[in-house]
């Protein structure tokens, strides 16, 4: 081989690696602190707690001229657990993606299959309209009953401010785990019965994952195979970016569970002081 | 010429009733091997041998005379020949009558 | 020389990037759900498109309330793909495929009666893709009737069979053997690969009901039982038990359906 064949193979070969590094390395943009904690404090966790994990239902309301619908989670999650609603009674978690009417509502389905009058205020036309009960035009005659509602509730520094795990745990509340009382759900095996503790791209911030606390609210189904494959790859891939921005763990924990901004919750190792100073909180 | 003409009518009926006939038997064929697979389990393996030779003999004729409705019959009896060949093979692989 | 060198360097691009595209799996985030009313609908558009026609939405529920999956499957000769079975319009007006039924007497043919009492094409009852066609069927009239389920249909189909709000025929005139019973198989276990999952208890008879033998043996069965271990993967893929649930019966999520005993 020439000497001039042999760099220009060499080149190639250089070019060839460098081309994978960034193909590997480049789909996942690793964020500078400063920005990191300026999204972190972009987050809905960061507002008022009695607004945590209210989803507006806008999509069919407001083409009807009616104001769109202010969905409490604290208020709801209180009386059921994720499964009754999200599997049970088909909501959707993405926003629009339930397909509610309110044809749907009347013949008992959806927000219908409670609010019948029975075992909530009636979706119907009966004595009393209760439209502005869920079509809110000022969410503040909802925000005044929260701190009533959770005065009792053991409390958190983020999201709600409310602890849930803890509240459900000492039996504060006692959220009906089905929608039709027959159901008995799958024990969960006994090895996962102890938190795992998940690998991160740094060991410092390895991450304990409780199987427990999360079947108390969902199954296996909430979460396996869609957002957690249960072909074993590992958990380094699961990035603080992905997460905020809705995959894996963020399906849940940005919006309604507790917010990524408790970082000890599930980083335990990390000194949250020291994390929260360098993040500008 | 008319005598000529009626015997020539009658072999023309005959051949067509021939071939109807043999459509006709065919079918029959096609019912009597695929309408028993529910007997497989207890057929012994000589009985699922002759049934896999019959089959595949049965799929040759469907493919010339199966007119209209051959493609739907040559999938059927595809689907009860492999049926008759899978049992055949797991009886083959048992060591011994459970 | 120096194109060939080119050539590999742009070969390797062009697989990096296919890899990286693969390796930015859908994993991680939640699929859009079917409705209770979708599920189960296989869309068909072998030849509907190419001839100016909207695609065929076939509702399984409608069906499967009525006939057992092996009259369809294997007496009619309906594959079990979407598009496999190339359903042509002649074959259907021959009584073949959907025409077996939709003659106008078992159920609705191509044409039905108008208001006059002519007969007007009805197309659209089965050619529906993407067109808002009423159904003559209303599926939540149907399912306030029904057992629950969770997923899927939200339907439970076979203590609805059991409890007769459903009968399902299994025999067509003309089409179908008249069939014995198939001798009763004992309810067996499937080890799970994953060992802390519950063991799956199987049972044939259910499926033997409704399926006959021929739907999955040997086609989605291949082998002997236990020689060949399968994962969920593959199931979830569509493969084994996968070509049934997941699209038409109920869906792998629900896991406690077939992990029933626990090894504990």
């Amino acid at each position: 081989m020439t000497a001039r064949r042999r760099k220009v193979w060499g080149l190639a070969f250089f070019a060839c690696v460098f081309l994978f590094l960034i193909a590997f390395r480049g789909t996942e943009v690793q964020a500078d602190r400063a920005d990191f904690a300026k999204v972190l404090q972009m987050m809905p966790s960061d507002g008022p707690p009695e607004r945590y994990g209210n989803v507006a239902l806008r999509n069919r309301s407001t083409r009807k001229g009616m104001a769109p619908v202010i969905f409490p989670h604290w208020l709801h999650r209180a009386k059921y657990t994720c499964n009754v609603c999200h599997v049970d009674l088909g909501f959707s978690m993405a926003k629009g993606g339930s397909g509610i009417t309110r044809g749907a509502n009347l013949a008992g389905r959806f927000c219908g299959a409670c609010h019948d009058g029975k075992i909530a205020f009636s979706v119907k036309y009966d004595e009393q309209k209760y439209c502005d009960r869920c079509h809110l035009a000022k969410v503040s005659s909802l925000d005044e009953r929260f701190k009533e509602f959770t005065k009792d509730f053991p409390k958190a520094e983020y999201g709600n401010k409310i602890d849930w795990v803890k509240t459900l745990e000492q039996g504060v509340i006692k959220p009906k785990t089905s929608f039709y009382s027959e159901e008995t759900f799958l024990d969960l095996p006994a090895n996962l019965e102890q938190p795992l503790w998940l690998g991160t791209s740094s060991p410092r911030s390895k991450t304990i994952f409780s199987h427990k606390t999360h079947v108390a609210w969902t199954d296996c189904s909430g979460c396996h195979p869609e957002i957690f494959n249960i072909k074993k790859k590992g958990t380094e891939s699961f990035s603080m970016d992905k997460n905020l921005y809705g995959w894996f763990c963020g399906t849940c924990h940005v919006r309604v569970s507790f917010p990524m901004t408790d970082c000890n919750r599930c980083h335990p190792n990390i000194k949250s002081g020291i994390a929260g100073r360098s993040m500008g909180f | 010429m008319r005598v000529k003409m009626v015997i020539g009518f009658l072999a023309a009926l005959l051949f067509f009733a021939t071939t109807v006939g043999a459509a006709a038997t065919w079918r029959e064929d096609f019912e009597r091997l695929c309408g028993t697979t529910e007997r497989a389990d207890s057929m012994s393996l000589e009985e699922l041998k002759q049934v896999v030779v019959e089959a595949d003999q049965l799929l040759e004729t469907i493919e010339k005379d199966g007119g209209e409705q051959k493609k739907l019959y040559l999938f059927r009896l595809r689907k009860c020949r492999d049926f008759f060949a899978y049992m055949l093979s797991a009886k083959e692989m048992e060591p011994a009558k459970e | 020389m120096k194109k060939k060198c080119l050539g590999m360097v742009v070969l390797l691009i062009l697989m990096t990037l296919l890899v990286s595209l693969v390796e930015a799996s859908m994993d991680g985030v939640r699929r859009k759900k079917q409705r209770p009313h979708e599920y189960g609908n296989v869309f068909i558009n072998n030849f509907s498109e190419k001839n100016n026609i909207e695609a065929v939405v076939f509702p399984h529920w409608v069906h499967r309330a009525r006939f057992t999956c092996r009259v369809c499957h294997i007496d009619i000769g309906f594959a079990m793909r979407a598009g496999e079975t190339k359903t042509k319009e002649g074959d259907n007006l021959n009584g073949m495929y959907c025409g077996t039924c939709h003659n106008g007497k078992i159920s609705f043919g191509p044409k039905e009666k108008d208001f006059f009492g002519g007969k007007k094409p009805n197309c659209e009852r089965c050619h529906s893709y993407n067109k808002d066609v009423k159904m003559k069927n209303d599926f939540y009239e149907f399912q306030k009737e029904m057992p629950r389920d969770r997923f899927g249909n939200r339907i439970d189909w076979l203590k609805a069979e059991e409890n007769n709000k459903v009968k399902l025929v299994d025999y067509i005139e003309g089409v179908s053997f008249e069939r014995k019973p198939i001798k009763l198989q004992r309810d067996f276990s499937l080890n799970p690969k994953v060992v802390e999952m519950p063991e799956i208890i199987f049972s044939h008879e259910k499926h033997a009901k409704w399926n006959g033998c021929e739907l999955c043996h040997p086609d989605l069965f291949g082998v002997k039982r236990g020689s060949q271990p399968y994962s969920m993967q593959e199931i979830f893929q569509g493969k084994y038990c996968g070509a049934c649930h997941d699209l038409v019966a109920f869906p792998n999520i629900d896991c406690q359906k077939c992990h029933t005993k626990s090894v504990y």
